[in-house]
């Protein structure tokens, strides 16, 4: 898969350049180091453009706030109480919906794939309120439950509900047939079959559904806030956005990044611990 | 995958060799099925117990769907319905090409070529990890109309996962194809046409059923807050003016129209990838 581009673009040193060690010890460097020092470069370009996008008018860019307002409103805003409570806030509705999901979606799953009857009388259901994206249903949440938290929770929970049980009951489905044969045959009841083939075979896809639900889980908690909440992150950023602060617009949109990417790696690592077996992925 | 006796899932549906488990398994599902509604329409119709009672009614909202003259204004018989119908599959279709080909391009590009990576990487690193939602407003500053910052917010929700299964497909093709196909004089155009694209197929047809997904989800939630016409705006305005039944059609036609939009892909990708025969019982 190497490309020809790379034979050509980075030859090592030829005799001539021997003579200057220097610039053969940057080629050397940018050799070994290519996708290090090109996607530096690449970044400092672009934020280079993002800062003096409004002198050289570059349309789209310049319609955003340059990066040195957007450290000056991370400053204000990584100091004040508000973003704290927001991040806070978010968080609890993030674990509250993700637990649930985890906690509904995977014996339901695990029931779903194990029996027959079960898989054939629910998986149409869910197969009709699947494709309905979970941000329709906020409306409806909101009309449901009695407090505005309540129907945040409801919504997260729903939109990692659907990847938790999809992955449990494919993990579960692909078991290798005689892997039940070979253990009933040597005297496994139903709870050996459950203990030793079936979880241990279905948790490498609970635990794809855990860290694919969580990136869900944030989009939702988003959407969620920014459209019926008046607290957390999603609200916040709908809150700069609204009275026109758009440094800080960034600054929220950068910290949700951040707070998802660190929640995935959370669950990436639990995962590793609750499938100790399984090569490093 | 072969239909595992006591433990079925997804792929060993009802298609299996027996006709009788396929009439049991119909009939489980309509089973299923019924009892949804039948739960709907006895908690909040019939019993109206605890907070169901807010709810739309089932029978209600069917009538209003059906009706050619709907207390709301919008049914199935009107044009209102398909006016925000055509609206949003309009954006859909529109969003999701262009991110497909333009993911589909730089996926294939930055899994191959070791520069583009090099240069594309760091920036979709750096916008990935921020959910999609959360590009709402900032899109909206940068787009010059409403429409475009919807259609901005359905195309980049479908973008970014499109070109990372893409790459992830070209990466996942054994290097002892492109050594064969070097050593046997293929062209970078042949090694491409006859080694990349057919490799990488099945990973980004898994993409862009994730990808629609996405995109009607991306689409639903810019239309709430910055729409003004399309499934999702009226969904929220339905719920805004109290007209319950009208939110329960809209919401149904958005299942609906989630649920054919990836059948179409299924059936595509089947389509396209007739070679993989059977050997994953025919779930792809």
């Amino acid at each position: 898969m190497k490309s020809l581009a790379t034979a050509a673009s980075a030859p090592s040193a030829t005799p001539a350049e021997r003579g200057v060690p220097l610039s053969a010890g940057i080629r050397k460097y940018v050799h070994r180091h290519f996708d290090l020092v090109v996607g530096a470069a690449t970044l400092i370009a672009f934020f280079l453009a993002w800062q003096f996008a409004r002198p050289l008018g570059i349309p789209g860019l310049s319609a955003v706030e340059p990066p040195t307002k957007v450290v000056a409103a991370s400053w204000d805003l990584l100091s004040s109480a508000t973003f704290w409570t927001a991040c806070y806030k978010s968080v609890l509705r993030i674990l509250a919906g993700f637990a649930l999901a985890q906690i509904i979606g995977v014996p339901i799953g695990l029931m779903m794939a194990t029996n027959r009857m079960a898989f054939h009388t629910i998986f149409p259901v869910t197969e009709i309120l699947r494709p309905i994206p979970p941000v329709a249903w906020i409306p409806v949440a909101i009309i449901f439950w009695p407090t505005r938290e309540m129907s945040t929770v409801f919504i997260v929970f729903l939109g990692a509900f659907w990847i938790v049980l999809l992955n449990t009951i494919g993990g579960a489905s692909t078991i290798d047939e005689s892997y039940r044969r070979a253990a009933l045959s040597l005297g496994s009841n139903r709870w050996h079959l459950f203990r030793y083939i079936v979880l241990p075979a279905t948790m490498p896809s609970i635990v794809t559904g855990m860290v694919v639900g969580m990136g869900i889980s944030w989009e939702m908690v988003v959407a969620a806030e920014m459209i019926a909440s008046d607290t957390g992150l999603g609200y916040l950023l709908w809150q700069s956005f609204e009275i026109n602060a758009g440094a800080q617009v960034i600054v929220c949109m950068l910290a949700i990044g951040i707070a998802g990417f660190v929640s995935s790696a959370l669950i990436g690592r639990v995962g590793r611990l609750l499938t100790p077996w399984q090569g490093r992925r | 995958m072969a239909a595992p006796t006591s433990l079925p899932g997804p792929g060993s549906g009802p298609a299996g060799a027996r006709p009788a488990a396929r009439w049991i398994a119909f009939f489980q599902a309509m089973l299923g099925i019924s009892i949804f509604f039948l739960s709907w329409f006895l908690l909040v119709d019939v019993f109206a117990v605890w907070r169901f009672a807010q709810l739309p009614k089932l029978s209600v909202s069917l009538r209003e769907m059906f009706s050619p003259d709907p207390t709301f204004g919008v049914s199935v018989f009107t044009k209102e319905y398909y006016d925000h119908l055509q609206a949003s599959a309009g954006r859909v279709v529109f969003a999701f090409l262009i991110a497909v080909s333009a993911g589909v391009v730089i996926g294939i590009l930055s899994g191959w070529n070791r520069w583009f990576r090099a240069v594309c990487q760091p920036l979709l690193e750096l916008a990935r990890p921020i959910p999609v939602l959360a590009w709402i407003p900032l899109v909206i500053l940068v787009m010059p109309s409403r429409e475009s910052a919807v259609i901005a917010l359905t195309f980049l929700a479908a973008f970014f996962i499109t070109i990372l299964n893409t790459m992830l497909g070209v990466r996942s093709i054994d290097e002892v194809y492109f050594r064969a196909a070097q050593s046997l004089g293929f062209s970078r155009w042949a090694i491409l046409r006859h080694v990349v694209i057919p490799g990488a197929l099945p990973f980004i047809f898994v993409g862009l059923q994730i990808a629609m997904a996405a995109c009607w989800f991306s689409l639903v939630a810019s239309e709430i807050v910055s729409g003004t016409a399309g499934l999702g705006y009226k969904v929220w305005e339905a719920y805004y003016y109290v007209q319950f039944e009208t939110m329960v059609i809209m919401i149904l036609t958005l299942g609906i129209c989630g649920y054919i939009s990836s059948a179409i892909i299924r059936r595509l990708g089947a389509y396209l990838m007739r070679w993989r025969g059977k050997t994953l019982g025919g779930v792809a």
